[in-house]
């Protein structure tokens, strides 16, 4: 070990002594800041990925609509399925329509799908009864919606399409169909939960009197990257004059734009903390180089190079860095291990009861850890912790011996 | 003739500050030859320890020449000068000036560590050795905070000798002590540089230490001359 690491760690760390009080707590400054840094990151990236993979799931990785509905969408969804990209293609339609149970109604998102279809994204999110006995007189809601509604499953409830008002028009009463509750859907995402309804296409068509044409397809892709997605879309595109196909990155790219905007906001406004942390540092080690005055002294007279008396501080600087670094990295797992308390007691607190539902539209906190934003969260406190730490060690190692120990 | 350990002509050195400048050294010549231990004495804020500063290479002369051993040194850059003066002098303060977080083996093993003499165990059993040729065997794990003035003084003078300097520089060794430990860290000092062969430049307030030393000289008004 080079002897100027060896004094660097002796003077952070003082033999014999309980707790080294500017160590200890210029390690656990860059620590919380490294660590509301990488928590907010990693949380911001849970929740672009899961919009992200909602938007898959809602939409499909492309979509492909026409200037109206799809005339025969059983035949494209055919000849779509057999692109080398495409690992399936299925028709869909859907659109608003008024549920009822008793004396509760809500305006539920109706979807008409394909029961069979093996990528049906719903499967995943069953949280009661199962959507193998969906058909023409049942229907899956979201749970938020069955509750609005007051309903479980093996309840029924009423349906009022827009179609139906034709049906007022030509003289005849309107009655809503009755549907059985077959399961109950939890996604997690509030804005679906508290609006789906999927019943089957087949149904859908007969409610919406659309005979066999469908709103649109969705597609689902072997390679579903962002880069890919874009690349099938366009080549789709110039292979099926009249029909739109876009990628899952076009839509809501609004959405999608402001949360990444969000997320790097929110890394320059946390980096603050460590650059106020790192400040500190360097103002505790202008005070110890003012205090161990006598002591660059002796060790110029001992004959160390001016470069070797700074390489002493500038090391003490790198030290806090890299410790603050990694308690930063184990604060940020102990609290997002702990965020669905840490959330429960943010919500009792300020909310009412579900702050981050109503605003981020999830009843949990998603998470995504980016290897590149610790590597960036590391080097950007590496450099200006040891940039705190220089500027004191240069001040040191220009000041002569004889000013050094007269000033102590 | 063999060429003295140290040597300088005409040496002057002044500080400034907003009130004017005070001359301290007006052109001191001195030479020391090997081996040779000269006292330095002279009134409070004479200019004894700017002196030994200036010769040391801790500050920088106004003017003049010096010479360590064979070389001209006054004009040498601060890292140059550090490296020369790593392996040829060795200084002892009044007040120790020991690192407090090192104990008295790593503040002696230090000395040998930053002159690049050795390895870390290699010098952390030097400054055994060093440690108990001051009768500090005993203590060797001591921190400074937890030694007497002269323990420190001790282990300071192990460290000053820890590379076995050419010359060694005392500004006022004892000065901190009281008489019996002042004067066991001047036998030890002037015993264990004789041993080694090297010369002594002891600035000092006390005749009967002075008295020990070969030549006696006195800073008047900037001049050295005889005491």
């Amino acid at each position: 070990m080079p002897w100027t690491l060896h004094l660097a760690l002796r003077q952070l760390f003082p033999r014999g002594r309980r707790f080294p009080a500017f160590a200890g707590v210029s390690i656990l400054g860059v620590g919380l800041g490294v660590a509301s840094l990488l928590v907010v990151q990693t949380v911001m990236n849970g929740f672009g990925e899961e919009h992200r993979l909602r938007i898959r799931e809602s939409f499909g990785d492309v979509v492909a609509v026409g200037a109206g509905a799809i005339e025969r969408p059983e035949a494209l969804a055919l000849a779509l399925a057999g692109d080398p990209a495409v690992r399936s293609a299925e028709p869909y339609a859907e659109g608003p329509a008024l549920a009822r149970s008793g004396d509760f109604s809500s305006v539920a998102f109706v979807r008409g799908v394909r029961p069979a279809d093996p990528d049906l994204p719903a499967r995943r999110y069953v949280a009661d009864g199962s959507l193998d006995g969906l058909d023409d007189g049942r229907v899956a809601l979201g749970r938020g919606l069955a509750r609005q509604l007051r309903v479980g499953v093996g309840d029924r409830i009423e349906v009022w399409a827009p179609a139906m008002a034709e049906r007022a028009e030509r003289g005849r009463a309107p009655l809503p169909v009755e549907l059985e509750v077959c399961a109950l859907l939890r996604t997690g995402f509030t804005e679906v939960d508290d609006r789906a309804a999927l019943v089957p296409l087949r149904r859908f068509r007969e409610l919406w009197g659309m005979g066999e044409r469908a709103h649109g397809l969705t597609l689902r892709l072997r390679d579903a990257s962002g880069p890919s997605a874009e690349a099938s879309a366009a080549r789709l595109e110039a292979a099926h004059p009249g029909v739109r196909f876009r990628p899952w990155t076009a839509i809501k790219r609004d959405f999608l734009e402001a949360i990444r905007f969000e997320k790097t906001m929110l890394f320059f406004l946390m980096f603050i903390i460590t650059l106020v942390a790192s400040f500190s540092i360097g103002s505790s080690l202008f005070s110890a180089v003012i205090r161990r005055s006598r002591e660059i002294g002796v060790l110029a007279a001992l004959g160390a190079s001016p470069a070797s008396v700074a390489s002493v501080f500038a090391v003490q600087g790198l030290l806090i860095g890299g410790l603050g670094t990694l308690l930063g990295f184990a604060l940020t797992w102990a609290v997002l291990a702990g965020r669905e308390a840490i959330l429960a007691a943010i919500n009792a607190l300020f909310g009412d009861g579900d702050l981050v539902g109503q605003v981020y539209q999830f009843g949990f906190v998603p998470l995504h850890y980016e290897p590149w934003d610790f590597a960036l969260a590391a080097a950007f406190t590496l450099l200006t912790t040891t940039a705190a730490g220089l500027v004191p060690a240069l001040w040191a190692a220009r000041r002569r011996p004889t000013d050094a120990m007269r000033d102590a | 003739m063999p060429e003295p350990v140290l040597r300088c002509s005409g040496l002057r050195k002044a500080y400034r500050s907003p009130s004017g400048e005070l001359p301290v050294l007006r052109g001191v010549d001195l030479e020391l030859a090997a081996g040779e231990a000269v006292a330095v004495t002279g009134e409070s804020g004479a200019g004894k320890s700017t002196l030994l500063q200036v010769l040391g290479g801790l500050d920088r002369a106004d003017g003049g020449e010096l010479w360590w051993g064979g070389e001209r040194v006054d004009a040498l850059a601060g890292r140059e000068l550090a490296r020369r003066r790593a392996g040829l002098l060795g200084f002892v303060f009044q007040s120790y000036q020991l690192m407090p977080e090192l104990d008295a083996r790593e503040n002696v093993a230090l000395a040998l560590r930053v002159a690049g003499a050795s390895g870390r165990r290699e010098a952390l059993a030097a400054a055994d050795r060093l440690l108990a040729s001051v009768g500090l065997g005993g203590r060797a794990r001591h921190l400074p905070s937890t030694l007497s003035g002269g323990e420190c003084q001790r282990v300071a003078l192990a460290r000053a000798l820890a590379n076995r300097p050419r010359l060694l520089l005392a500004d006022e060794p004892t000065g901190n002590l009281d008489e019996a430990s002042g004067a066991a860290v001047m036998d030890l000092l002037l015993g264990l540089a004789r041993e080694q062969g090297a010369a002594v430049l002891l600035v000092t307030h006390s005749r009967s230490h002075a008295a020990r030393c070969d030549r006696r000289l006195v800073l008047r008004g900037g001049l050295l001359g005889l005491g």
